[in-house]
């Protein structure tokens, strides 16, 4: 495993998938007469589809010094697949440059999943970065969104820099950069370590690397929202369950233990101030967008606690909490982002009264609501439900009292847009009820609602489990 | 199948009131469901008698140990009976209202889960259910309540989300002890039953167990939320709310606390039984003090309550069935004054004491139901509100006289708020801004609801003996832990 043979091409074959799917959207195009970039789009959800079925394709596992494949790696991909179909489906702007970048960042994520090395990380984190500055700054770019996507490039270059800056201590510390056990902690290992996971705090946009979150996610398309704070925020999951704790000691599969010196000693105080403070902000917004944008920090903090009992030690099966919790939240927030795109609501003060004029999109927006708040019995609410069990079991009794304090919090805010959306007048400024998705983005919405409902279903988690575990 | 009906059916009629084509049918419907409902949940007492009851369960227990399992006993049917009656009534009660189809289907699914939670043998499926109950409710009274319903719906959701929350940590809390201590994962009431824990870690279970309940009915320093949500919510939602949804709360301690720690239980006799006291003597006084009609019916609401828990925690088999009892007669009364305040109010469009006077020779139908269940609430002896709140003292009465002769005070302080108000409004001379001139007195369909009430709360005051037959076991079991 750690002589450097040649990695086979067939372990490869998903990536191979989403790439030629890139560069078919790239050659549409080129063409001169401008498009609708339909077909860009379908050759993109060919391609992300295509890379998903090959998932399960190929070996169930496999191990090489660079890259691993199947196992625990192929659950994230899939997810990231997912949250990238998504995209595809509900992303209605002309021409097929943003397909190719979605694309191109979908492979960093892969990457990402599956890297056995830090370099190999490293690389997957560029390449899911670097195509999502430009996507936000989008087609038709305007003020804010050239601000906020100079504010993510350059705050997100320095990302990138702490990371090499961690990855190099690293490697003087150890001479290695394998992704495995580095013997004893050190002052240099644990330096290396807090470079690398601020790196990635950041790309979650945990507290206190959030400042730039709020203003990208009002700026950027809401289906990029979506995809921003589903899938780069658990590539974010990822890369510091990967610093913490590696692939091996969870896979399936077996492993050798814990990867590196426990990082996660001071993630239960990040995991609380994160969603304190995402709730605490989100309770003042007027910006629905801004509002979301708040409320992802806010689960990025439960995130993060699911995180930490993982790490922890795990309990056997409740490994998955992490896992069903970013599916909920994959679900539940890509359709209050869908809604918001399609309904063109932006502002609090535009949704007054929308039940009364649209009350089946208002209804389905009421659900995810309700959802992200975690009522029963949604699915958003099984995911927190297994959070604080879990850190029950384990020793975060008083992060479980956070969490469901927060919680409250997070209902105090999204029960008022439900009732600003039900109990109010129409105003001026309510948009009439047309909401006509296309079909695919309709699509999207039926799962997203179906899936929320999953509250009823107590043993969820563990069927997730055992799905992604095949 | 016989117990899922109970919340099933009313969950599909919710469904189906909701797509109903018009506002006319859509009431039809909920009502005929509601009252297929009722008889249905009356005719459970045959099966209930054979034994037939007892279990339901459907699956295996995964590995969280969680199950779909119904299981009642007396207390738990009596109070789905009461339930379904109440939805009968209310939904009777507004019948004039020019409401869509929601209105309907949220009641319909409010009594879905107010069953689920009844019937419910498992916690997980307990907490599921107590939770969903919010929901309808928020809807109910934000959306078809008077003016100030904005704030009161969020107050209310929020206020008893915080006890929902405090309840979900304590019940994850008691199964992982459960765990600890016996290496089974179950959500199993029963199966948690068998297992006593101790120690520090039981103490803050049970604390954070009885701050949720104590939220729903509200105990005394968490009352905040219910004179707002009272006051603002349709007459309709008032009756639920009061005869129904505050009965989980007293459900809950009755269900999961009394059984699972008995010791502590016992142990908390001083701090939860004198919370009691507080209640009664507290709801009784700021009952006194208000001007509007419907915020004094669910200040006396607290009160009567008080009596429950008071009854609850001595321990005894008399003081827990006077308990259920007073439950049952809370529901009745309490949801009957609210009835009645609404459709003075639907009347009127004002419920001030001093909006009226004169009442009694103006509208003497409406007057002398007022009466009646008025002094039935007040706990008049030869109706049920005597009944029950004796029985609770009673029991009470062997575990802590000082406590039981503080609850008596109680019981003098209701002619105190009852009466002078009753003089205000029916009595008194009608002032120049009076409300009372023109009033029409009560049609056929409220003289049938009241009438319905009435007859109940005769046959629970002068022959209690079946129902507390019903009861008595379900209490006595609970005594003996």
């Amino acid at each position: 495993m750690n002589a450097l043979t040649p990695v086979p091409l067939s372990l490869l074959a998903p990536e191979i998938a989403v790439t030629l799917a890139l560069a078919a959207a790239l050659a549409v195009g080129m063409k001169s007469r401008p498009s609708n970039g339909l077909l860009a789009r379908a050759f993109g959800a060919l391609g992300v589809l295509a890379g998903l079925i090959l998932f399960f394709w190929g070996p169930a596992y496999s191990d090489t010094w660079l890259l691993r494949s199947g196992g625990v790696a192929r659950a994230w991909q899939v997810f990231f697949h997912l949250a990238a179909l998504f995209f595809l489906a509900a992303h209605e702007a002309r021409g097929e440059r943003p397909v190719a970048l979605l694309l191109g960042a979908l492979l960093g994520m892969d990457l990402l999943a599956a890297a056995n090395d830090l370099f190999a990380l490293f690389i997957g984190l560029e390449l899911m970065s670097l195509p999502l500055y430009l996507l936000v700054y989008g087609l038709r770019p305007d003020k804010r969104k050239l601000e906020a996507a100079v504010k993510y490039f350059f705050t997100g270059g320095a990302a990138s820099g702490l990371f090499l800056f961690g990855l190099s201590v690293w490697y003087a510390e150890t001479g290695t950069t394998a992704l495995a056990p580095g013997g004893l902690p050190s002052p240099g290992t644990s330096l290396a370590l807090a470079l690398m996971g601020s790196a990635a705090l950041f790309k979650i946009g945990a507290v206190p690397f959030h400042f730039w979150l709020p203003d990208v996610y009002e700026a950027s398309e809401p289906e990029l929202s979506a995809f921003m704070s589903t899938a780069v925020k658990a590539a974010g999951v990822l890369l510091l369950m990967l610093l913490s704790i590696g692939h091996s000691s969870f896979d399936p599969l077996g492993g050798s233990g814990a990867a590196f010196p426990n990082l996660g000693a001071w993630l239960p105080a990040v995991s609380a101030a994160t969603m304190t403070y995402g709730n605490l902000m989100a309770l003042r917004q007027r910006s629905v967008r801004r509002l979301l944008a708040f409320s992802s920090i806010a689960h990025a903090g439960v995130l993060l606690a699911a995180l930490w009992v993982w790490q922890d030690g795990g309990h056997g099966t409740e490994l998955s909490t992490l896992w069903f919790y970013l599916g909920a939240y994959l679900f539940m927030n890509t359709g209050a982002f869908l809604f918001l795109a399609l309904s063109g609501i932006s502002e609090v003060e535009q949704l007054k009264g929308y039940g009364a004029r649209a009350p089946w999109p208002a209804a389905f927006f009421a659900l995810m609501l309700f959802s992200l708040g975690g009522v029963p019995p949604t699915a958003g609410f099984l995911a927190k439900f297994y959070v604080i069990w879990d850190l029950l079991k384990g020793s975060g009794a008083w992060l479980a009292a956070a969490v469901a304090l927060n919680s409250l919090l997070g209902l105090g805010y999204y029960l008022s847009l439900v009732r600003t959306m039900t109990l109010d007048e129409p105003g001026p400024r309510t948009p009439d009820g047309s909401f006509c998705p296309s079909a695919a983005a309709g699509l999207v919405l039926l799962l997203c609602a179906a899936a929320s409902l999953l509250g009823f279903i107590p043993e969820a988690r563990e069927w997730l489990f055992t799905l992604l575990t095949l | 199948m016989l117990l899922t009906w109970l919340w099933l059916a009313p969950a599909l009629a919710m469904i189906v009131v909701w797509a109903m084509p018009s506002r006319g049918l859509a009431r039809g419907t909920a009502l005929l469901f509601s009252l297929g409902l009722f008889a249905y949940s009356l005719w459970l007492l045959a099966p209930y008698s054979e034994g037939l009851l007892h279990l339901e369960e459907l699956g295996v227990a995964g590995p969280l140990g969680i199950r779909y399992r119904l299981s009642v006993d007396g207390i738990a049917l009596s109070l789905c009976w009461l339930s379904a009656l109440l939805t009968v009534l209310s939904l009777a009660a507004s019948w004039k209202a020019d409401v869509p189809n929601a209105f309907w289907a949220s009641f319909l699914g409010l009594e879905a889960a107010l069953m689920g939670v009844f019937c419910a043998r498992d916690l997980f499926y307990f907490y599921l259910f107590w939770d969903i109950a919010l929901i309808p409710m928020f809807f109910i009274i934000g959306l078809w309540g008077s003016s100030g319903r904005r704030k009161a719906s969020l107050k209310f959701v929020l206020y008893t989300f915080l006890g929902s929350l405090s309840l979900l940590i304590g019940l994850l809390a008691l199964v992982t002890l459960h765990h600890q201590a016996t290496g089974v994962w179950t959500w199993d009431m029963s199966a948690l039953e068998k297992t006593p824990i101790a120690g520090r870690a039981a103490l803050w279970t049970y604390a954070a167990l009885a701050l949720g309940f104590a939220v729903k009915i509200p105990v005394f320093p968490l009352h905040n939320w219910l004179p707002d949500a009272h006051t603002e919510a349709p007459a309709a939602g008032s009756v639920m709310l009061a005869g129904s949804m505050l009965k989980m709360g007293l459900f809950g301690f009755l269900r999961v606390l009394l059984p699972v720690f008995p010791d502590l239980s016992a142990a908390a006799l001083p701090v939860l039984g004198g919370l009691g006291v507080v209640n009664i003597l507290y709801g009784a006084l700021c009952a006194m003090a208000q001007s509007d009609l419907k915020r004094l019916v669910a200040f006396t609401s607290v009160s009567h309550l008080g009596f429950c828990l008071v009854g609850l925690f001595s321990l005894t088999a008399a003081g827990i069935a006077g308990a259920s009892l007073q439950m049952l007669n809370h529901g009745l009364s309490t949801g009957g004054l609210f009835l009645l305040v609404g459709m003075l109010y639907e009347r009127a469009h004002r419920r001030g004491l001093n909006d009226f006077g004169e009442l009694a020779s103006r509208t003497p139908i409406f007057a002398f139901f007022f009466a009646f269940i008025l002094l039935s609430s007040i706990g008049l002896p030869g109706l049920n509100g005597f009944v029950g709140e004796t029985m609770c003292l009673a029991g009470m009465a062997k575990a802590s006289l000082p406590l039981t002769a503080l609850g008596l005070i109680g019981t003098v302080l209701a002619a105190a708020y009852g009466l002078p108000a009753f003089q205000a409004v029916f009595w008194a001379p009608a002032g120049p801004g009076s409300a009372s001139p023109g009033l029409a007195d009560l049609d056929l369909r409220e003289r049938l609801i009241l009438w319905t009430l009435v007859a109940l709360i005769l046959w629970l005051g002068l022959y209690p003996r079946p129902m507390l037959e019903l009861l008595e076991p379900a209490a006595s079991a609970l005594a003996q832990r």
